[in-house]
């Protein structure tokens, strides 16, 4: 699955949740009784470190950048326009500065990843 | 006069007939591949140990196709100290290779989008490499440092970077240093997976065609671990703790009115994480699908769990599950469902683990891929489930036997074309198959689809033009937008069963034959001496009205043949598709 947009969230924010608005990657833990059967539900709102690590088969790996000294993690999604997800993520990076919440295409990442990655072999 | 290609599969029109008059090649557009987005996707592998090679000889083979690259990317990668990884520069466009902590660059820019066979092969502690059966120069080739454990990754380096961005497929790697000839012999041969006598020095195969899910699957001869099930045939009655009313007798296991939630289980060595094939064929009797059966791997008690319960179907059924072990299992387990009005009978059961299996972050499949990927649907593929997801797995090599132990080596001889909705084989535009009177031949084996339009077999420049098809009863038809034939023979071809047909064109009619047998004569022309592409398995202009179905031996004569040469030409190859 390909997402339609990518975001970098600081490291320091990874346990925040997703906003709140953006229920589509939510899911349900069930516990059981001895019979098998559903005992509880509860709906988990993931932070963005449990997005990541749910996700990633469908979108990929969680990327950590280093900008300056501050450390960031890009994670891909899908968000509708429609429904105003992309709105509710582009309001977490109101008023701050790039690479904070900033909202990157495909290429867009590609480049700040390689921009700010430290060279491998 | 036939047309000569550089990367295409021979095709040959006259199959085994022992006096060729000429041939075509055919580009094949029916390879799978992942794509990788070159911001995160990756597959990440375990430790592979058979991949630890220390000082010693070792290939790496894959295709690959560029989209971009960021600084570099790497394709395979391993271990960053001491291992490898095959990859390429931006700059410059050349192949960048890791090999037991030297650096090696190629002094050739490769850049492109075009498919590449790259071959790395290391001899004695000299490196060479290969593009497309080629050899090419390297900065550096003396590599001969030590290739120690390490966990795989493909799309990206080891450490979430330098991510592949395009696709990549068919990576296999040998514990032994191919020649320049075998390394030609792969690209030339696309379908060829392993050169004559190294079936043992194959490590690690990963076709990456198995088309869906999250998974790729090593075929590589060793990926098969031994049985873990004891008396799974249930010959005798031991190894099994048996739930209240089950018993084991005549080759069965029989679970009987079992009250709710009765574990009938075997404790076996599972280890978390880790993937294993089941196989399992039974009969099971109940009121619905979910209310019959389970199969699991479980608890010491056999309590499953639940990411790895398979409900049972009323009815007789051959599944083959991969599943996943979790931190608690430890049997493999039965459960019944439906209190006292639920029977079982397992006929056999079996459970292997699979190493060399990968977990695919983001990477999306993509179908239709033409020459020269390797051509691996010449090889019959078998589709199992996932547990979600219906898949093509990767054959196994050893003793002619895929991953469920199927035989494959009769597929093998029959060298048909497998299509599979999303395949198709192109020949080229050219004189020789510009013909007014002609006739056209193929063997078909239909496979499972759940598609209810029209199938194509064969056309030529457009549906418009000429469409030989399977309608949506199954039946064999001809179309074009001027005199449609409509259905040729009033017969379904059935799935998993080989037809011959014959359609036949004299200037005036044009007669159909099935298995030998004349079924109809209409008055329409097959318009095969329009020009352009003449297409198998879709319609030549576009990939659509796909088939899912085996085609053998086809092929185009420039002239009518006579109802005696249909009759030998069916009688001559009965026997390898029908064994009739």
């Amino acid at each position: 699955m390909r997402g339609n947009l990518y975001i970098s969230i600081p490291a320091g924010d990874k346990a925040n949740s997703l906003p709140a608005s953006i229920t589509r990657y939510d899911w349900v833990e069930n516990t059981y009784n001895e019979e098998g059967e559903v005992e509880s539900s509860n709906t988990v709102h993931p932070s963005w470190e449990a997005y990541g690590e749910k996700y990633a088969p469908q979108y990929g790996a969680p990327v950590s950048v280093t900008v300056g000294k501050a450390e960031y993690i890009v994670y891909e999604l899908t968000a509708s326009w429609k429904d105003s997800e992309v709105s509710a993520l582009l309001a977490l990076g109101k008023g701050k500065a790039e690479p904070k919440y900033t909202v990157y295409t495909a290429e867009e990442a590609r480049a700040f990843i390689a921009a700010n990655q430290a060279q491998e072999i | 006069m036939g047309v000569t290609t550089t990367n295409n599969k021979p095709f040959n029109p006259r199959g085994n007939d022992q006096s060729p008059k000429g041939y075509n090649r055919a580009s094949l557009f029916s390879g799978k591949a992942l794509d990788f987005d070159g911001v995160n996707d990756q597959i990440t592998f375990g430790t592979i140990s058979d991949l630890t090679f220390g000082t010693g000889d070792f290939t790496a083979v894959l295709d690959w196709q560029i989209d971009s690259v960021s600084t570099y990317s790497w394709a395979i990668a391993k271990n960053p100290s001491t291992d490898f990884g095959i990859g390429i520069n931006n700059t410059g466009g050349l192949l960048r290779l890791w090999i037991g902590g030297t650096l090696s660059l190629g002094t050739e820019n490769i850049l492109g989008s075009d498919w590449k066979k790259i071959a790395v092969v290391r001899e004695s502690g000299v490196v060479s490499a290969y593009i497309n059966g080629v050899a090419i120069s390297l900065t550096e080739t003396a590599m001969a440092g030590s290739i120690d454990s390490g966990d795989l990754f493909v799309g990206s380096w080891v450490s979430n970077a330098d991510f592949w961005n395009g696709l990549l497929n068919n990576i296999r790697i040998f514990n032994t240093a191919l020649t320049a000839e075998q390394v030609a012999d792969l690209y030339n041969n696309p379908e060829k997976v392993v050169p004559t006598g190294l079936e043992s020095n194959l490590k690690l195969w990963l076709p990456m065609m198995e088309g869906a899910g999250t998974t790729a699957y090593n075929g590589a001869p060793d990926a098969l671990g031994s049985e873990l099930v004891t008396n799974g045939t249930f010959d005798t009655d031991s190894d099994w703790t048996l739930a209240s009313g089950s018993t084991i007798g005549g080759g069965s296991l029989n679970i009987v009115s079992a009250p709710y939630n009765a574990n009938t289980r075997q404790t076996i060595s599972l280890t978390s994480g880790k993937t294993y094939i089941v196989n399992i064929n039974a009969t099971a009797t109940g009121s619905s699908n979910d209310n019959t059966f389970q199969l699991g791997f479980g608890d010491s008690a056999g309590n499953p769990s639940s990411a790895t319960q398979h409900e049972f179907a009323p009815g007789t059924s051959t599944k083959s599950l991969f599943i996943t072990a979790s931190a608690t299992d430890a049997t493999i387990v039965f459960r019944s469902r439906d209190a006292g009005t639920s029977d079982l009978s397992v006929h056999s059961v079996s459970v292997k683990e699979i190493t060399g299996v990968g977990t695919i972050n983001g990477a999306t499949w993509t179908h239709g891929i033409g020459a020269p990927v390797a051509q691996t649907a010449v090889i019959n593929w078998n589709k199992v489930s996932d547990g979600t997801n219906e898949v093509l797995i990767p054959q196994g090599l050893t003793a002619g036997r895929d991953l469920l132990g199927n035989l494959f080596e009769n597929v093998r001889k029959q060298g048909a074309l497998n299509l599979d909705e999303n395949s198709r084989a192109s020949v080229h535009e050219n004189a020789s198959i510009d013909i007014s009177d002609c006739s056209l031949e193929a063997w078909v084996c239909l496979l499972p689809s759940s598609s209810s339009g029209w199938k194509t077999i064969f056309s030529k420049v457009s549906q418009a033009n000429l469409q030989i098809y399977l309608d949506g009863n199954d039946k064999l038809g001809h179309y074009n937008s001027t005199s449609a034939g409509g259905v040729l023979y009033n017969t379904a071809f059935n799935e998993n069963e080989w037809n011959h047909f014959i359609c036949v064109e004299d200037g005036s009619d044009v007669r159909t034959y099935v298995n030998g047998v004349l079924q109809s004569t209409k008055t329409i022309s097959l318009q095969m001496d329009s020009d352009g592409d003449f297409s198998i398995g879709s319609k030549p202009d576009i990939l659509a009205d796909e088939i899912a179905a085996q085609i053998a031996q086809p092929r185009i004569y420039n002239r009518a043949l006579t109802a005696e040469e249909v009759q030998r030409s069916y009688d001559s190859n009965k026997n390898i598709y029908t064994n009739s």
